[in-house]
């Protein structure tokens, strides 16, 4: 019999389940196995040494805040690969207003046409 | 005690109402007054709504009755001078949910306002206008009524444009407070010509003896008219694409309380068109074709919202594309129920989890995207920024306001064990039986939410320390709070998704799918 806590947790849908509570053991399962792996390495890894040393590419920085990637930047090849999309969807935001109205009306004919058709 | 029980429903917009104009003449008395009296109204309506819900859900639906002494009396009340005015509102297990909802994230926002607002001028006006905000969501998600719908909705809409505005910004948020005005009268002017066609063609505009008189006389040109009428401007109000233009703009310019609060603001839009959707028209209308256009906005505002937050780098104009992309979850859930309406095999087998997912998804985003924004709106309150490429390790300096923000970005991403997971997860599995196709794209969309949010929390959290930023400290303890209380809640839902499925979403998606249930008789009921 499952205990009153166990079931409270679990999601049951018409084809199966979720239990956040399972999920949870085996995480924390697997964070152990982590903990356990690390603990077993070489002790003085950390100590010192060109490991802890920011770069970026292999090439020394003078300032420490420069060891980062823009926001803007991160997903450059994402958008990049994309472009032709977004040069249309960043269009499509033009934030103008008589824009916005026409999509509202278009929008309206379009339902207001499947409502006729149907 | 009991009074104050049977009155909940008038006492949910009536205390807010008072609150707004109580504030204008205590204004005078100084500060502490005025936070007072602001944060009690909120407090007390919150109260008044929480326990309206808990009658819903032990007791049944309420139907509560202005300008009469019930709801069954003669439709000319005989104190009312032989005017037959009166007002119904009807709250069933639906409304019951979005009550909590509202009452809430309404409590944590005004927490959360009353520290951020205070270094801004014009506090004699915030205040008002948030209760008002406040007071007619509650008038939404309550009302029977379809004329007094439109009341509440240009409330909102009021209410919401002049606080968009309110820091001017030098002049940016007065433009996204105008375009919200201009939009959202538009929206309410096509819903009032929705309304006056059936008014005209019903005499009618209490939506259950309109719901019962349209499914006896049949749907016809007219009907088909108001329905588009009156399902699109809510559609827009929603944020669903291809006319969510005004969202990005909107949200991300108003004060983070404000874009938390209009998130629940749109929630109520949302909620108003299922109302009008499953329980005005319901079966009335061609189903399966209202139910696939729906579908339709959803893909649309799932994906383009998701795309076009990836490359923006203001923090809470990312989050409002968010904010389009998550609606679209809703959309989905909802437009797949709307779909199968007709097969009662199909509703039993997905279209019920279908919509218990989209209603889940509404009640979790109300807590974990105004979580986002009220931590988003920490960081720019420390910092005077919102672009991300100016942020970077903020998370020595402000780990309460990171961890809040940490909840709320694995909760959007849908990684368990938060919120997000368990109901995109219903929403995933259901609408799959419909089509595998429309549940791998939102899977794909989940996926590139949590590219999207990786990328702010490292920019904002991570990294080497700026030295601007070196003497920042955590914010002030009723702002953290009231992230806290939406970060605590965010992880509750997804803990014990059970216990909110089967006490609230299951009753409020069966009040939305039983039509009859909705549409019964007046009489008998409070």
């Amino acid at each position: 019999m499952k205990a009153p806590f166990v079931m409270m947790a679990m999601l049951e849908t018409t084809h199966g389940g979720w239990s956040p509570l399972v999920w949870l053991v085996v995480f924390a399962a697997a964070c152990g196995v982590a903990l356990w792996i690390r603990a077993i390495g070489r002790g003085d890894s950390r100590t010192g040494g060109a490991s802890q040393k920011p770069f970026l590419s292999g090439n020394d920085l003078a300032d420490p805040e420069d060891a980062r990637v823009a926001a803007s930047n991160m997903y450059w090849g994402f958008t990049h690969a994309l472009r032709v999309y977004y040069r249309r969807v960043m269009a499509f935001h033009s934030g103008s207003l008589a824009d916005s109205i026409l999509w509202f009306l278009v929008v309206l004919a379009m339902l207001l046409l499947a409502g006729r058709v149907a | 005690m009991n009074t104050v029980l049977l009155h909940s429903p008038a006492l949910i917009v009536g205390l807010p109402i008072f609150a707004a104009i109580l504030l204008m003449v205590v204004s005078r008395f100084g500060e502490k007054v005025r936070a007072v009296v602001f944060f009690a109204g909120i407090a007390l309506a919150s109260l008044a709504a929480i326990s309206l819900a808990e009658q819903v859900l032990s007791l049944g639906a309420v139907r509560y009755v202005f300008g009469a002494p019930s709801p069954a009396a003669p439709l000319v009340p005989p104190d009312s001078g032989g005017i037959p005015v009166r007002i119904l509102f009807h709250v069933d297990a639906a409304g019951a949910l979005m009550l909590l909802v509202a009452a809430l994230t309404s409590v944590a926002a005004a927490l959360y306002a009353l520290r951020s607002e205070e270094r801004a001028s014009g506090r004699e006006y915030f205040y008002p206008l948030f209760l008002l905000l406040v007071g007619g969501v509650y008038g939404m998600v309550a009302t029977g009524d379809l004329f007094n719908f439109f009341v509440f909705l240009e409330i909102t809409s009021l209410a919401g444009a002049a606080l968009t505005a309110y820091r001017i910004d030098h002049g940016l948020a007065a433009e996204a407070g105008l375009k919200y005005a201009v939009v959202s009268t538009l929206g309410g002017l096509s819903f009032l010509l929705g309304v006056g066609i059936l008014l005209a063609r019903h005499n009618l505009l209490n939506m259950a003896a309109l719901g019962a008189r349209i499914d006896l006389a049949g749907f016809g040109v007219p009907e088909a008219v108001a329905m588009a009428l009156m399902i699109v401007p809510l559609a827009m109000k929603c944020g669903a694409v291809p006319m969510h233009q005004w969202t990005p703009d909107t949200y991300s310019r108003a004060p983070a309380p404000v874009s938390a609060f209009l998130l629940v603001s749109s929630q109520a839009s949302l909620y108003g068109l299922f109302r009008i959707g499953f329980s005005l028209f319901g079966l009335s209308m061609d189903v399966s074709t209202v139910g696939l256009f729906v579908v339709i906005l959803a893909v649309l505002s799932m994906f383009i919202g998701v795309t076009m937050a990836i490359p923006q780098h203001d923090v809470k104009r990312l989050i409002s594309h968010h904010a389009v992309s998550q609606t679209g979850y809703m959309l989905l859930g909802a437009g797949v129920c709307l779909a199968v309406l007709g097969d009662p095999e199909k509703v039993r087998v997905f279209g019920r989890d279908a919509l218990a997912g989209s209603l889940f998804h509404m009640m979790n985003y109300a807590v974990y995207n105004g979580l986002l924004f009220l931590a988003a709106g920490a960081v720019i309150y420390r910092t005077g920024t919102r672009n991300l490429d100016r942020m970077g390790g903020l998370g020595r300096t402000m780990p309460l306001t990171m961890a809040c923000f940490g909840v709320g970005a694995l909760a959007i991403a849908g990684i368990p064990p938060m919120s997000g997971f368990a109901s995109k997860w219903v929403l995933y599995e259901s609408v799959f039986r419909y089509s595998p196709l429309l549940s791998m794209v939102a899977m794909v969309v989940s996926l590139l939410t949590l590219a999207s949010f990786v990328k702010v929390f490292q920019a904002m959290f991570l990294g080497p320390q700026r030295a601007a930023y070196a003497a920042v400290r955590d914010v002030p303890a009723a702002m953290w709070g009231a992230m806290a209380v939406l970060a605590v809640l965010t992880v509750l839902l997804g803990l014990f998704p059970d216990v909110v499925m089967q006490r609230l979403l299951l009753p409020a998606a069966d009040a939305l799918i039983n039509q009859t249930a909705y549409t019964m008789p007046l009489g008998g009921a409070q």
